[in-house]
Parts: C-alpha cells; sequence; structure tokens
C-alpha cells in the first residue's frame, strides 16, 4: 500500500505543473522542455476551433427591408406588421429602431426559383407527401390566402387546390414582437396528399452569404453560432428534432460502418437539443429576433441553413412534423422499406419571435429574453445571491456486473468505507459543501438489477446502510441516489412486456459499442415512470428523498404499441407529471440534463453540455443555456475526470459557471476491466483525491463570489479573453498562454480573476 | 492425433478469439467531450478501448476559399504546403500570418506531392506532366526531372510521380504510378540511383502449392503475380523513409533502414486503406485512412492512438469526406486534407498525448524515472491503456526493477517482456538458493553414505505391485501398463480383460482436465489465455468434439474395413492411448510456469514428446483392437479424418439451410403482418 501512495504523491506533485505545461500556461517550468516555441500556435489552433466563442467584428449599421408595396395591417406600441398581397409576404417594423424585417427583399430574387421565392415569401409553407411517398414543399402564395384582421390579430385561411388541403393560422402582435399559432383541428386533407410538415416563415430573417455582419443562433448543445459567410459547399444544413430523438419512430443508428479493421463506432454523439428556441442577429448590437415555440415543440424540428445549402440564403425555421417517414423492416436480416406515418400526430403549433434592439441584440439578449419568458411562465425562479464555498458534486459507483468464467457477477467498485474515507479527508481540509451520490447503489449493480424492480436493499446491504455516510455528510452537504429508469440492458427487463416498442412494432433498441452487452433497451414510458414512482416512495418511507434523475431529463420517445398508443406530447406530458408529483412531495431534484419542460421541478442540472456538435458551419459555441439559468438553477458540469482535466477545460468551466464534479471508483480502472463499466477511464479515488482539491479550490476561489448570481453580459474581448459581468461582480478568463490586460487589470496566461462590480 | 488436430483447430481458434478481441464499453453515462471523435487505444488485454481525447479538433482552414481536390500536405516551419492538384498549383499558407502564397501557376499540372527542404527548396511531384519540378522560395522554377533513361531504369517501367520524398544531399525517393519494383531514388541531377524498398509477393496456400508443382510454363501461363506498390512514403529527420502500402495487411506500413528492408518485424495494427503517413516531431508515425481514420503509432510502430473518422451522416470539424493526406508539426500539431471539401482539417493534442509523447520520449533518452512518473501520470487518465504498462515495465526493466516490470509486462499483455524480467526475478532467486540447495544436497549424500556404514548394505528393493481390490481401480492404474507394454495391454483391453466405459470415461475427463489445465493455465510468458476471456463452452467443444469425432469415425471407418474390434473396445483403446497425455501434459504446463520464453525449446520438445507419444499409441491401440497391420491402420486414420471433414461439412450445410429456412418463415410472417396492418 505504501507504494502505491508514493507513486500517487509523486504523480499528483507531478500532475499540477505537467497540466501547466501542457495546457499552454507560461510558467517557468515552460523554457525546461523547449517545447514554448509553438505554444502560441497550437494555441491559436485551438482557440480559433468552435469550441469557443469569438470577438464580435465591428459591423456598419445594417439597413432593414424595404415597405414598398407592403400594406399595413396590424400596429401596437413597439410594432407594425405589413402585408402584400401580391406575395403574401410580411413585414415588421420594429418602431424602437426603425428596423425592417422580413423574408426576403424582392418577389423573384435572381437568386431564387420561382418556387423558392413563393416559399421564401410565406407566412406558411408545408411538406406534402402524394399517394406514392414524394415530398413536396409549398408556399402560400397571393392565391388561396384569404385574410381577416380583428384587433391586433390576423386571422388566416390557406387552401392548396392541387393538394386539396386547407388549414386556419393566426397572427398576433405581442409587446415582445410576433405571435403566429396553428389549431389543428383547422387542417383539412380532404384528397389523397398527406401533410407532412408545417413550416412558419420559413425565410424570415435572412440573408445573402456574407453581404450582412450576423449570425443564426441554434440551441445545439449549450448553444452555437452559424456566422453569416459566404455560401460553402455543405452535405446539409442544421436539423434536429426539439427534446432529441424520438427513438420510437425516428432511424435508431447512424451509418457508421468505415469497413475498418478497428471498431467501426467513431463519432462522439451529437449535442441534442433541449431548449425550443432560435434566433437571429442582423448586426451584432443593433438587431435580433428570438424564436420561442411555446407549443407543438415535441415534434418540432429546429432549421437552420447556412448559405450553400439549395440557396445562398442563410435561413432558420421551425418545422413542426405532421407525418413522418420510418422504417419498416420486412427481413430479419434489416432490410426494410420507408413507409408514411398512417395517423397524423395532433400538434397545435405556437411560435412567438420576439425582437431585440441595441444593447439586447445577440445571443445574450436572447438568453436574457428567453430567461424573462420562462420567469413569467413560473418556469424559473430567481436564487438569492449566497456567500460562502460552492457546492463539490462527487458521485461514485457503487458495483457493477463483471463477466466471469461462467456467468456474471456484481463487483463491489466502491466501498462506503471508501467513501467515508474521503469526505473525512475533504472535511478535514475544510471543504464540506458536498453533494455525495451513488451510481449503481441497487442490489444487483448499476447494469444488473431488474429496472422495474422496487430496490429497498443497497448493494452495502439494507437500505440503513448508507446511514452513517449520510450522517457524515452531513447538515452542508447532501447523499443522493441516481435513478436511470428509462435505460436497461436486456437482462434487465422482460423484453415482452416491458421494453418499449417502435411504430414498427418491434423493441426499440440502439446499439452499443460494447460487445458483451451490444443493445441498449428502452423501458415502456408509463412503465418506467410507474417504477420511478414507487421506487421514490418506498425509499422515502425509510427517509431518502434525495434523487438524482438520469436517463428521465433527455430521453423522450412516444409509446407506439399497436391499439394501444402514447404519442410524444402524451409522453411528455406523462414524464412531466410524474417528475412534477415527486417535486412537490419532495422537493426540486438533481437532474441530468432535462429538457425545458422539466427545469421548473430541477434543483441542479447535472452534465450541462460545454460544447456544441461542433458541425461545419457551426463557427461558434456560445454558453447560451448558461446565461439563461445562471442564478436559477445551479448547474454542475460534466465529469472532470472523465475528460475536462485539464486547465483549459477547468476555465471554461469557471466561464460557464458551471460547479465541479467527479465521477470516483474504490477499485483501480484496471480492475474495471471486463465489466459493463469498463469504459471508465480515469476515476479511481487514490489517484484523483488530491487533484479534486485542486480544482475545487481553483474554482471557489472564483466561483464562491457569484454564488446564485445572474449574468448580465458575456463580452470576448479577443481572442480567448473574455468578460463574465454577473449582478455584482466580473469574471476575466484568459484562454491565451500569454498575459492580457483589460479594464485596467491584468489577467495572467491561462486564469481566471475575479472584480467587484459590474465593469 | 493430437498434433493434427492442433493444426485443424489453430485456424478456428484464431477466427474465434479474433471475434472476441473487440471488448470496448458502451458510454451510457451522457459524456460531453470536447472532441468529435471517439479517441480509442488498445486496452490491456489487447481490445480496443474508448480513451480520453489525444488531440481535438482545432480550427478548420481553407473554408472560405476551399481547394479543388487537394492532394498531399506538408509542413515546413509555420508555413503549410499543400499540392492542389485540381487547382494545379501548390499553395503555401502561412500559419502566423494567414496569408496565402501560391506556387508553380502555369508551370504545374496536376502536382500531387510535395516536400519542402531545409533550403526551402520546394520539390513537386506532378503526376498530369510525369515530372518533378522544383522550385525556390521565391518561386523561380530551379530545374525540372523527367524519366530516368538508363538502362537499370527498365524499359517498361513507368515514370508517374506522385509523392515524394528528399533528403539534405538532394536525393529523391519517388513513388511514381504503376511502380512494381519499389520507390524511385533519383540521384540530385536527377539521374536514376536504383529502386528502393520492395513488397514482397503475398501468396495464399493454393498457390503455394502450385508454385511447388506446375511446370515453369504453366506457372508462365497462371500467374501475372505483381507485387502491390507503394502508396505514399514519408522521411524522418534522420532520413529514414516511411511507406504505406494499400491493401497490405499487418504491414501497411513499412520502416526501411538504408538498405531497404523493413524493421518494424512485428504485426502492426493497421489499415488496409491508408493515404497518407507522416512523421512526429520525435519520431512518432502517424497515417491516416482514406476514411478519415488517423493512427498514431510510436516510433516502433506500437499502437497509441485511433481517432478521427468520416463526414458520413453530418459534417463536424475533424470528420472528413474523403482524406487525403497528414501532416504534423512541431507542436505535434496535425493537418489533415479534405479532398472532396477542399478543407484543412486541423487537431491539436491534448495534455494526455503530449504527456505520451514526453514520457516515451523519455524512456528513448534514457530518462527512466522521469520517464516512470509521467507514465504514472497517464494512468491516472487511462488507468487501463496498453502501451502505459508496456513503457512503464520497460522503464522498469531498465531502473532494474524486475518484479515491478514483470507486472507491467502482464497487465500490458506482453510476453517477451515478461519473459525478460521473469528470466532475470529466476536468476535473482536460483543465485540465492543455489548455495542452500548444494548444502542441503551434499548433506543429504553424506548423511545416506553414514547411514549404509552404519547398516550396512540392504535387501535388494522388491518391485512394487498394484494390491487393488476394486475393478474401477484397477482398470484406472492398468494405464500405467499401457506405458510400459503397450501392445500387451491393448491385446488385453480388446479381450475385454482390462477396461471398462467407466475407467474409459473418467481417463476421457482426465484428458479433458489436462487439456483445460495445459489450455488455459500455461504460464503467462506462453499463454495470454486465462479463465476469464475464454468461454468454457469453447474450451469443451475443443476437446470433446475433435476427440469424439475422431472416435466415432475411426469405428465407423472400421467397420467397412473388416475391422475386429467393437466400438466399446474401441472407445475404452483409444482412452487408453490418452494416458501419457494425462500424465505427462500437466508437467509440461508447470514447466512454462519456470522457464523464460528463450527456453522455449524445451516446451515444444516435451510436448512434441506427449503427442508422438499419444500418436503412437493411439496407431497401436487401432492396431491391436483392429488386428490391422501397419498400412491397414494408417488408411484407416486417413479415412477417418476425411470422415471428419465431411460429417463437419455436412452438419455446418444443415446449419445454414436451417438459418434460411427460419429467416425466410419470419420474413413471411412480418410482411404478412404488416399488410394485414396496413
Amino acid at each position: 500500500m505504501s507504494g502505491i501512495r508514493a507513486i500517487k504523491l509523486s504523480v499528483i506533485a507531478g500532475l499540477i505543473p505537467a497540466l501547466l505545461l501542457i495546457s499552454g500556461c507560461s510558467y517557468s517550468l515552460q523554457q525546461d522542455t523547449g517545447l514554448s516555441a509553438g505554444m502560441l500556435v497550437s494555441g491559436s489552433l485551438e482557440l480559433s476551433s468552435s469550441r469557443h466563442t469569438k470577438p464580435e467584428p465591428a459591423s456598419e449599421e445594417i439597413p432593414g427591408l424595404s415597405l414598398d408595396g407592403f400594406e399595413k395591417k396590424l400596429e401596437n406600441e413597439r410594432f407594425e406588421l405589413y402585408f402584400r398581397g401580391e406575395t403574401g409576404a410580411i413585414r415588421l417594423k420594429d418602431k424602437r429602431s426603425g428596423y425592417v424585417w422580413g423574408s426576403i427583399a424582392e418577389d423573384k430574387p435572381f437568386n431564387l426559383n420561382r418556387t423558392w421565392s413563393a416559399i421564401a415569401n410565406s407566412v406558411i409553407a408545408i411538406d406534402v407527401y402524394d399517394v406514392n411517398g414524394a415530398l413536396k414543399t409549398l408556399g402560400a402564395g397571393k392565391d388561396g390566402l384569404i385574410l381577416s384582421v380583428h384587433g391586433n390579430r390576423i386571422e388566416a385561411k390557406v387552401h392548396w387546390p392541387e393538394q386539396q388541403i386547407e388549414l386556419k393560422f393566426e397572427m398576433e402582435l405581442t409587446a415582445e414582437g410576433l405571435r403566429l399559432r396553428l389549431d389543428d383541428e383547422s387542417i383539412r386533407e380532404i384528397g389523397e396528399f398527406s401533410l407532412g410538415a408545417v413550416y412558419f416563415l420559413p425565410f424570415f430573417g435572412s440573408t445573402i452569404g456574407d453581404e450582412k455582419q450576423g449570425y443564426i443562433f441554434v440551441p445545439d448543445g449549450c448553444g452555437a453560432l452559424i456566422r453569416f459567410t459566404k455560401p460553402r459547399g455543405y452535405l446539409q444544413g442544421f436539423s434536429k428534432r426539439v427534446y432529441g430523438n424520438d427513438f420510437g419512430i425516428d432511424s435508431l443508428s447512424a451509418i457508421e460502418d468505415l469497413g475498418a479493421n478497428r471498431v467501426n463506432a467513431f463519432a462522439m454523439d451529437e449535442e441534442t437539443v433541449s431548449l425550443p428556441v432560435f434566433g437571429v442577429v442582423h448586426g451584432t448590437k443593433q438587431n435580433a429576433f428570438l424564436a420561442v415555440i411555446e407549443q407543438g415543440e415535441s415534434y418540432a424540428e429546429i432549421q437552420a441553413n447556412p448559405a450553400g445549402i439549395t440557396t445562398d440564403y442563410n435561413r432558420v425555421t421551425a418545422r413542426f412534423v405532421y407525418r413522418q417517414k420510418y422504417e419498416q423492416p420486412v427481413s430479419k436480416a434489416g432490410a426494410g422499406v420507408q413507409v408514411l406515418q398512417k395517423n397524423r400526430n395532433e400538434v397545435n403549433p405556437v411560435i412567438s419571435y420576439c425582437f431585440l434592439t441595441g444593447e439586447n441584440a445577440d445571443y445574450v439578449g436572447m438568453a436574457k429574453a428567453y430567461r424573462r419568458y420562462l420567469v413569467d411562465k413560473g418556469i424559473l425562479e430567481k436564487q438569492q445571491p449566497k456567500d460562502g464555498d460552492i457546492a463539490l458534486r462527487l458521485d461514485f459507483l457503487a458495483a457493477d456486473i463483471k463477466k466471469e468464467f461462467i456467468g456474471t457477477s456484481v463487483l463491489k467498485i466502491t466501498g462506503i468505507d471508501e467513501i467515508e474515507q474521503l469526505v473525512r479527508k475533504l472535511h478535514d481540509m475544510g471543504i464540506t459543501n458536498l453533494e455525495v451520490s451513488l451510481s449503481g447503489w441497487q442490489d444487483g449493480g448499476l447494469n444488473g438489477h431488474r429496472k422495474t424492480r422496487i430496490s429497498t436493499d443497497t448493494v452495502y446491504g439494507g437500505i440503513s446502510s448508507l446511514g452513517d455516510l449520510k450522517q457524515l455528510v452531513g447538515p452542508d452537504g447532501k447523499l443522493s441516489l441516481y435513478l436511470s429508469p428509462f435505460t436497461a440492458l436486456k437482462e434487465q427487463l422482460d423484453l415482452r412486456s416491458e421494453a418499449a416498442i417502435t411504430v414498427s412494432q418491434n423493441v426499440v433498441k440502439i446499439k452499443t459499442d460494447d460487445e458483451s452487452y451490444p443493445y441498449l433497451y428502452f423501458v415502456k414510458t408509463s412503465k418506467a415512470l410507474d417504477t420511478l414512482e414507487n421506487q421514490v416512495s418506498a425509499m422515502a418511507a425509510a427517509g431518502y428523498a434525495n434523487w438524482v434523475l438520469d436517463d428521465v431529463g433527455y430521453l423522450l420517445y412516444g409509446e407506439y404499441l399497436q391499439n394501444k398508443t402514447i404519442s410524444r406530447e402524451e409522453a411528455r406530458l406523462l414524464v412531466q407529471q410524474a417528475v412534477a408529483d415527486l417535486a412537490c412531495r419532495y422537493g426540486r431534484l438533481e437532474i441530468v440534463r432535462p429538457n425545458q419542460y422539466l427545469l421548473e421541478y430541477t434543483d441542479a442540472y447535472l452534465s450541462a453540455p460545454i460544447v456544441s456538435s461542433q458541425l461545419l458551419f457551426e463557427t461558434d459555441t456560445v454558453p447560451f443555456l448558461q446565461i439563461v439559468l445562471s442564478g436559477y438553477i445551479t448547474m454542475y458540469a460534466p465529469y472532470t475526470n472523465l475528460s475536462l482535466y485539464s486547465r483549459a477545460d477547468i476555465l471554461r468551466q469557471i466561464d460557464y459557471n458551471m460547479l465541479p464534479s467527479f465521477l470516483l471508483t474504490g477499485k483501480t480502472n484496471y480492475e474495471l476491466k471486463r465489466t459493463a463499466s469498463a469504459h471508465i477511464q480515469s476515476s479511481w479515488i487514490e489517484h484523483w483525491d488530491e487533484y479534486i482539491v485542486e480544482v475545487y479550490e481553483m474554482m471557489n476561489e472564483i466561483m464562491s463570489k457569484i454564488r446564485g448570481q445572474a449574468f448580465v453580459d458575456r463580452i470576448v474581448l479577443e481572442t480567448g479573453l473574455v468578460k463574465n459581468i454577473y449582478e455584482s461582480g466580473t469574471v476575466y478568463i484568459n484562454y491565451n498562454s500569454t498575459d492580457k490586460q483589460a479594464d485596467g487589470l491584468s489577467i495572467p496566461a491561462m486564469s481566471a480573476i475575479y472584480a467587484e462590480g459590474r465593469k | 492425433m493430437f498434433t493434427a488436430k492442433r493444426l485443424f483447430i489453430m485456424p478456428i481458434c484464431a477466427i474465434l478469439l479474433a471475434c472476441l478481441a473487440v471488448n470496448t464499453a458502451a458510454a451510457r453515462i451522457p459524456q460531453t467531450g470536447n472532441s468529435t471523435s471517439i479517441t480509442y487505444t488498445l486496452s490491456s488485454d489487447g481490445s480496443w478501448l474508448r480513451t480520453q481525447d489525444a488531440y481535438l479538433p482545432g480550427e478548420i482552414l481553407f473554408q472560405d476559399d476551399p481547394l479543388w481536390q487537394p492532394e498531399d500536405v506538408y509542413v515546413y516551419g509555420n508555413c503549410l504546403y499543400i499540392a492542389a492538384a485540381g487547382n494545379g498549383y501548390v499553395v503555401a499558407y502561412d500559419l502566423d500570418t494567414r496569408k496565402t502564397r501560391i506556387y508553380g501557376e502555369g508551370t504545374l499540372n496536376t502536382p500531387t506531392g510535395i516536400y519542402v527542404t531545409g533550403r526551402q527548396e520546394l520539390y513537386v511531384a506532378d503526376s498530369g506532366f510525369s515530372k518533378v519540378f522544383v522550385f525556390d522560395a521565391e518561386g523561380k522554377l530551379l530545374s525540372e526531372y523527367d524519366r530516368p533513361d538508363e538502362m537499370t531504369f527498365g524499359a517498361q517501367a513507368q515514370f508517374k510521380p506522385k509523392k515524394l520524398v528528399v533528403d539534405e544531399s538532394g536525393v529523391m525517393s519517388i513513388v511514381s504510378e504503376g511502380s512494381y519494383d519499389g520507390v524511385i531514388q533519383l540521384g540530385a541531377e536527377g539521374e536514376f540511383l536504383g529502386y528502393f524498398g520492395y513488397n514482397s509477393v503475398p501468396m495464399t496456400l493454393l498457390e503455394l502449392l502450385q508454385d511447388r508443382f506446375f511446370t515453369e510454363e504453366q506457372k508462365k501461363q497462371l500467374f501475372n503475380r505483381i507485387p502491390l506498390t507503394f502508396y505514399n512514403l514519408a522521411s524522418d529527420p534522420d532520413g529514414i523513409i516511411y511507406t504505406i502500402t494499400q491493401s497490405a495487411v499487418g504491414n501497411a506500413i513499412k520502416k526501411h533502414n538504408i538498405s531497404g528492408v523493413n524493421i518494424i518485424k512485428h504485426q502492426m495494427i493497421d489499415e488496409k486503406n491508408f493515404t497518407d503517413i507522416a512523421v512526429g516531431p520525435t519520431g512518432q508515425i502517424y497515417a491516416v485512412t482514406q476514411t478519415g481514420l488517423i493512427f498514431e503509432y510510436d516510433n516502433d510502430g506500437n499502437l497509441l492512438f485511433s481517432f478521427g473518422g468520416q463526414a458520413i451522416s453530418s459534417e463536424r470539424s475533424g470528420l472528413l469526406t474523403i482524406a487525403s493526406g497528414i501532416a504534423v508539426d512541431d507542436e505535434y500539431n496535425l493537418y489533415v486534407l479534405d479532398k472532396e471539401r477542399g478543407l484543412v482539417h486541423t487537431y491539436v493534442p491534448t495534455a494526455f498525448a503530449n504527456l505520451a509523447h514526453e514520457a516515451i520520449n523519455e524512456y528513448r533518452q534514457g530518462s527512466y524515472t522521469s520517464s516512470r512518473d509521467k507514465l504514472n501520470m497517464l494512468l491516472m487518465l487511462a488507468g487501463n491503456a496498453r502501451f502505459i504498462y508496456y513503457y512503464l515495465g520497460k522503464n522498469e526493466l531498465q531502473l532494474r526493477n524486475h518484479q515491478a516490470a514483470a507486472v507491467f509486462f502482464r497487465q500490458a499483455g506482453d510476453r517477451s517482456g515478461y519473459s525478460e524480467a521473469f528470466w532475470e526475478i529466476r536468476n535473482d532467486v536460483i543465485n540465492a538458493v543455489l548455495p542452500w540447495m548444494f548444502a542441503v544436497f551434499l548433506a543429504t549424500v553424506l548423511f545416506n553414505l553414514v547411514r549404509r556404514l552404519w547398516k550396512g548394505k540392504q535387501a535388494a528393493h522388491q518391485g512394487t505391485r498394484f494390491l487393488v481390490k476394486s475393478r474401477i481401480l484397477s482398470d484406472l492404474m492398468f494405464g500405467f501398463n499401457v506405458l510400459r507394454h503397450p501392445i500387451d495391454s491393448f491385446y488385453e483391453v480388446k479381450t475385454g480383460a482390462r477396461g471398462s466405459i467407466w475407467s474409459a470415461v473418467i481417463l476421457y475427463l482426465l484428458a479433458f482436465g489436462a487439456f483445460a489445465f495445459d489450455y488455459l493455465g500455461r504460464g503467462f510468458a506462453y499463454s495470454l489465455r486465462t479463465t476469464e476471456n475464454t468461454s468454457p463452452l469453447y474450451v469443451i467443444l475443443l476437446f470433446f468434439l475433435p476427440v469424439a469425432l475422431f472416435i466415432i469415425c475411426s469405428y465407423m471407418v472400421s467397420e467397412l474395413h473388416d475391422g475386429k474390434g467393437w466400438f466399446m473396445t474401441v472407445f475404452i483403446g483409444m482412452s487408453y492411448a490418452l494416458v501419457p497425455w494425462i500424465c505427462f501434459l500437466p508437467a509440461v504446463t508447470v514447466m512454462t510456469h519456470v522457464l523464460a520464453l528463450n527456453e522455449s525449446f524445451l516446451i515444444t520438445f516435451s510436448s512434441l514428446l506427449v503427442y508422438a507419444w499419444t500418436t503412437v499409441l493411439v496407431i497401436l491401440a487401432i492396431r491391436e483392437i483392429h488386428e490391422y497391420e501397419l498400412h491397414q491402420v494408417l488408411g484407416n486414420i486417413m479415412l477417418t479424418f476425411f470422415m471428419m471433414v465431411v460429417v463437419i461439412f455436412a452438419f455446418s450445410i444443415i446449419g445454414m439451410f436451417w438459418d434460411k429456412a427460419i429467416e425466410i418463415a419470419s420474413s413471411i410472417t412480418r410482411e404478412v403482418k404488416y399488410r394485414v396492418g396496413h
């Protein structure tokens, strides 16, 4: 044991300077290795990657569109809405700035053909499938569009004669801007054509190439910007379902076969959209809008197309899916046919455009506008700024299954005593604000317990075995248990009666890259929520009321068993109701990546995304989610030890105002081999305990000063130099490998500093 | 019998093990990493393992002005030189000022290879003009080289330069399209110096046989065997040339010594579609596949990391549509060309990769303690990665901590390293124990001598006799008789005087025990198999399937060939033939625990002895039981093997038909269900 200690001490002693050195920090050590020469170059490639936010370029004042040929239909104190009968196009004038918003400048611009011009000018466009399943997109031009004005609303009736489809929608001027609404009951499909999808304002706020300075904002992961550039070649644009894919109907696996000798799976999962918003900026700090999908978001898809995809226009819109195609397998080997969904989804889309001018016209302003919307709806509640140290989250993996010569066994990965020892050690160092969670605590371990059985026993014995630990974590901290009722391995559920079914009547499963456990299955939503409810009640009786909900937060799928269908929207309501009930009885919960409909019940947001999907056209990553939630919901970063261990990553956690969290095991990672958790590579307590303290102290020094505070502004002063203004203080983050000056302060290389007051 | 069976089984084993080898785990915890692709390394047991990001996608270059079909990239100083084949010129991109400069516009046709020398001269391979052009830093054309006209170049040989490297003295090494003789080397004046390196022609078993038996003329008619051509090349500062060969497996990458011989002797983990290779600042080898997978190896060709991938379903930073070139700068930043999109994707090394580079470099420079400390840090970040344990073992070996080295090599799954450490440990033990053993031996001899003198000579040693009452025990004990007097013993078995079903069953089980012990229990230096990584069913089948098949087939063949034995006698007789196997194989297995790899001939020799003995006994058993002559016995055995093959073949066909039938039935039901449902 002493040998191991000695190794570890030397590891820790070496790690800190090494991490500083390697992440490009300009300490004296740098000269010793001769690596310093190229640090600037390496830094520049990293800092100009799309994982960072770029400084805003200077921009001249951008003129709006002209109102020639448009007729004023609605007006309130802030906005005027104009309409052009010839094309069915609208213009919206923001009276505060005089800026005129619209779709495209002309009736038929030279760079769009007739069909596209019609779509671009439309307030509403639809996707229609003919009998053979061929898809066509149609705009709503002057023919077939009948408007009637009622106060501050316009009711519109649209009719597509050839396809024999009719619907009614409504436009309303609000204090914030424009709201559009479509009633599902107004849709008539008279002929044999089927309605596929509806778009509102498909080209609203579009720009040609890089003629205007600005960007599209999409809520990809924590948020991403698509800056306007010259048209470039892309395979496809941004198109993501709000709240992620519906595993019951969307195709489940991307083609990932490279025909390689090594493992074929190569791509990290793309980030998902957890907030139903998007936006456009025309000239930073000049004019912008944020669109919030208020209803029907379970069926919405955010589509952003940068210049170069089909047209030279940068455009973003929401697509509401009424019917979609799915794969119907016809052979065991997996061959299948594409089939159009028979019954139309019931979708009542409501989308509102909130217009921003001046100082608010950027992604920070959008985040603040969205935050206001959530506060008004009662979803968010302001935290009080707090003094004292920040929390430190320590998750422990209690047990998991291990493949043996014959069958599997349950391997106890972390003992209670090991956790207690670490907690005591941290207490001795004065770190008492500990959020301790256990995953895989059930009898049978993380991947070995029956998913639909209520566990009152833990892998350590009866429930009382956690008593001492709970006591020890004490009044400043909290002990909670992980639950992931939605996902399971084959052995954890009864596939016939408990597994979720796709629309093609197969069991929902997604391929993992683990040969021993090749598929991940999904539990029926209703069944999973029952289990959740019963599990929590059973443990509440024993005095345990702290829970971390894992997959409940970010998974949403319909239930498509024949004759017993639960739609995606119904599933969303079920999940929301179940979580609301728990929150009502036991207080708000800790949730891993909650979608918007669960934010109201979220006490702590775990494993918050810190990057976008880094799609080719995404130029910047921005902490939109963090700006919305800071000061309202406590956010924790993904596990520092699993991939965010470097100094640059820790700076980013400070930049994004996310608290540190670690996943730890009592067994070494070598000992985890052949377990279902063998993919965890860096979690041994004895390796990490001292580095945890280092990270915590570095983050606490700054973040303890801004506890419970909301973002006021976030400014990128220059490449790799960020200034975050909070309610009563300012944090500067310097990602560069050289010292920087700002507001008369010096910010050392690879460091963050705090200054009192708003600078 | 068993030697033959082993030969038969080995390929099956290899296939099955290959199937077992992939053992990466799913990421079920939502992981937000920085990268867009998964970084893999090899785990301690040789399977692919997800690990910390080694490189992160950095800025993408040329997004606003994409190149047209770029074919090659080279980094010199702070400048990126790209052979833009479609554009017909070379682009130099300054990474500091972000300015581009164009070389050879109008002069070049289809530049596909670029190299920049220390004198800042640009060498460009133009496959369109079939020439090599040289420019100075200002863009002035210095010289151009055409097809060499020397006789030695070969009358038929083509000169279509695709890629090239140039050494300090101006010698050009050129990969030319369709050049089967190797890399073309031209002197500083363009004179032909010779071919360098070669790819041997891999031959299939059939081709080997044909080669053996066909006449020269037949061969001429049949074969047009040509070696694989080199696809791309790179050189390191020492002038060592690295090549890649597409479609080669295990040696797609070659590191050539001065005479062109590949100095990476082991089978590498590689791909068949590498398109470019680059050498890192301290000798790391980087290779990229057409599908955008990037592999990094250490100086000796051991895999460190594999990452990257193809933009199939979505285009993201670091994923490529078609990768055509890779280059690495002094800070380990990677530049990868996307030929389809005309972009350069960059990769920035993480702390993890840098630490690994430093640790390996320090080991190579002899700073073993410092290297070890860095490796221990790496262990904190990737606790099950093979290369970390491997280098820890190598450091400990150099530091003469043999115990620790043995443990690390074991964790790295490195048998030769382990064996080396083990040899040292054993040496220490022997050195410590030998005097004592000698003393004990001397004492015993002395004691015996004294006792003998005291008591006088005793009566002659009496032969022991097995006095066993139980029939089954006596039948088992009879096994020892088989060892001494096989012919007589098998005769007794034939007459039914000895042996029973139960004794035979016990003997077969014992033989299986010996087999399983040997299969799973060999010393680490001799086998990587353990109970952990082998399925019990597999071991059982591996033994009982061939044994049962052999006995049954042998009996059936003998029935046709007027054999005199009953099935039961064959069954019992064969069990006795396994006695040497049962008695001596475990001893061999135990020996593997005390012998190092360089003494492996002892193991080979003794196992050969056991196999041979067993085989002889099998032959004798058949002969005695069926009252055969020797040639009949051999005929029986040959036919038996033939029949075994037929049986296996028949069963697999039935199996396939069965599968197909089930699939057809199931798809009909699905179709019906679907039609009814709609």
